[in-house]
């Protein structure tokens, strides 16, 4: 009797994880289909289809609204975090786990501290000196603060991955009469390579979904990130219901990550969960 | 190590040092700074006025019912999402069909913009023609007006719950995956059944990784802001706020700006607090012995 009962248990879990499943699809196929219908087709009912897709949705998202430009200003700021905090966090990364000196383990709790100091306590100190170095509602403003608050994690991952590498290769190259910093760019940088593509990734995606730093800091209508700019066509719904161009814009956001995902898959799991499983 | 290898130290520290303390560190020390004054933040002068603002925390019911909405997602939230992430992960390390496409599919939802799941959920959530509603109208069900002030905290933690379990199971799954075999074919062999499997050898195995997943999430789950916010409308309900949520609008005001720098700052350190008594509790609950595979 008692299996029985377990084999129950299984086929109800079983279940509940296709469901969970099922649903994941469903709720992202309903999305690229309510941006396709008219409002009228919207409004008629959850489950109506559209009769004609209405490609037009997207024009009105990504021109009349805007989208194009906030999804470029995006664009640009998530690229230009991205290779700041690589080329900032990785030569720190680098010293702080294959150099010995005085000050090494102090410096690295120092930025251990940063991974769980929540964004809320510096949100508005930050303000206040973007404020006074002119740096508010610009897109350079947004990408250094992004930069600085990303170095915490992004040098914590990097130091686990430079610890792995093999010291004989270091020796070899200095001995073949590199110079210390060739070393380092030249030889170990490429062999850490698996490492920086992880954080590349993982900083990537957090970035061009974050919103309460570009909220707080950007509000000049045409510097705004993407997810901001969706969350004030967003706000808008309650003058004008243009609810099937708020679904198209909620595909523009989804859609680069959801190919970057469908490409990179394995990588993107294995690197946002690589953190957790050390 | 040698001269040359040394003088590298400086440079290499420099830059990721500088934008650090400049931007994190030095911000963060001056918040405490500011949590010790009263400032709308028009003026220039400061006045110092103590631990006022944390006095005033204790006497703050909006601040408690936010703390009520941080621990209900925190804890009730937290719940679920192990759970359910639990429960698919020892499911999937005994082999579903298509594991790879089923690990890819729950995982993703978690890397979507928060502000498009808050759209979509409530849209989902919608009274006269969201989702569930249609689905229990087929069932013969009374709607439910799941975005009422009432019931808008439940909803959220719902879909909190959803978007964030396909990332802690396949945490967990990555801990489970790097298990040898022999071990669930030794237990097989001995007649354990599959729950015992589950309780016996694969969590104490994977405890390191669970507790790290724990830790994680209070992290998580104490800042959460972008989903709620969003998630709240134009205007959310100050039923619905957490801590996080309450600290933006008292620096960053809703419509009606209310600038209150130092009392915000204020908040914002409690929220330190509080994600330091979580991982402080969290790793003395946690610790026990650790088997090495």
């Amino acid at each position: 009797m008692k299996t029985n009962d377990r084999s129950i248990l299984l086929v109800i879990g079983k279940a509940l994880l296709y469901i969970w499943v099922i649903f994941i699809l469903f709720v992202l196929g309903w999305i690229v289909l309510a941006s396709l219908k008219t409002n009228q087709e919207l409004f008629d009912g959850f489950w109506k289809l559209p009769e004609t897709l209405q490609w037009g949705n997207y024009y009105t998202a990504w021109v009349q609204s805007d989208l194009a430009s906030y999804f470029f200003n995006s664009v640009i700021v998530v690229t230009v975090s991205v290779l700041g905090i690589v080329l900032v966090s990785a030569p720190a990364a680098y010293v702080l786990s294959r150099f010995k000196f005085f000050w090494k383990e102090p410096l690295t709790l120092l930025f251990v501290i940063g991974i769980g100091i929540p964004y809320q306590a510096v949100l508005i100190p930050i303000y206040l000196l973007l404020l006074k170095t002119g740096l508010i509602n610009s897109h350079l403003g947004l990408i250094i603060v992004y930069v600085a608050l990303s170095l915490p994690f992004t040098i914590f991952i990097l130091t686990g991955f430079f610890q792995t590498l093999p010291a004989e290769v270091e020796e070899a190259a200095a001995i073949d009469g590199a110079t210390a910093n060739t070393v380092f760019w030249k030889v170990m940088l490429p062999m850490a390579r698996p490492g920086l593509i992880t954080v590349t990734i993982l900083n990537a995606v957090s970035l061009w979904n974050e919103f309460l730093l570009a909220k707080a800091y950007i509000n000049v209508n045409d510097q705004y990130t993407l997810s901001v700019g969706l969350y004030q066509f967003y706000q808008s719904m309650q003058y004008n219901s243009d609810w099937v161009s708020l679904f198209a814009g909620v595909v523009i956001i989804i859609f680069p990550i959801l190919i970057f995902f469908l490409w990179l898959s394995d990588r993107i799991i294995e690197g946002m969960t690589a953190g957790s499983g050390k | 190590m040698n001269n040359e290898k040394k003088k590298l130290i400086i440079p290499y520290l420099i830059p990721a040092m500088a934008l650090y303390l400049i931007f994190f560190i030095g911000p963060a020390l001056y918040g405490l700074w500011i949590s010790f004054h009263d400032w709308s933040g028009f003026t220039k002068d400061m006045d110092f006025v103590g631990l006022k603002n944390y006095l005033n925390i204790f006497e703050d019911p909006i601040y408690w019912q936010s703390f009520k909405n941080m621990m209900l997602i925190l804890l009730v939230g937290g719940i679920f999402v192990f759970f359910i992430a639990l429960l698919f992960t020892s499911l999937m390390s005994q082999g579903v069909t298509a594991k790879k496409a089923v690990r890819a599919i729950i995982f993703f939802p978690n890397i979507i913009a928060p502000i498009a799941l808050a759209i979509v959920w409530n849209y989902l959530y919608r009274y006269d023609i969201g989702f569930f509603n249609s689905v229990l109208k087929i069932v013969g069900i009374d709607p439910v007006n799941w975005t009422s002030p009432d019931n808008i905290m439940m909803s959220a933690v719902i879909s909190i719950v959803w978007y964030s379990t396909g990332f802690y199971a396949i945490i967990l799954l990555g801990g489970v995956d790097k298990i040898p075999n022999t071990y669930f074919e030794a237990a097989r062999i001995e007649g354990a059944s599959t729950f015992k499997i589950f309780t016996k050898v694969t969590l104490p195995l994977i405890w390191d990784v669970f507790s790290i997943a724990v830790i994680l999430w209070g992290i998580n789950a104490i800042r959460l802001f972008d989903f709620l916010f969003a998630f709240g409308g134009p205007e959310p309900p100050s039923r619905m706020w957490n801590t996080a949520m309450y600290q933006y609008i008292l620096g960053f005001g809703q419509r009606t700006p209310i600038y209150q720098l130092g009392y915000s700052s204020a908040v914002a350190l409690s929220m330190v607090v509080v994600v330091l008594i979580f991982v402080i509790t969290g790793r003395k609950l946690f610790k026990r012995e650790v088997y090495e595979l």
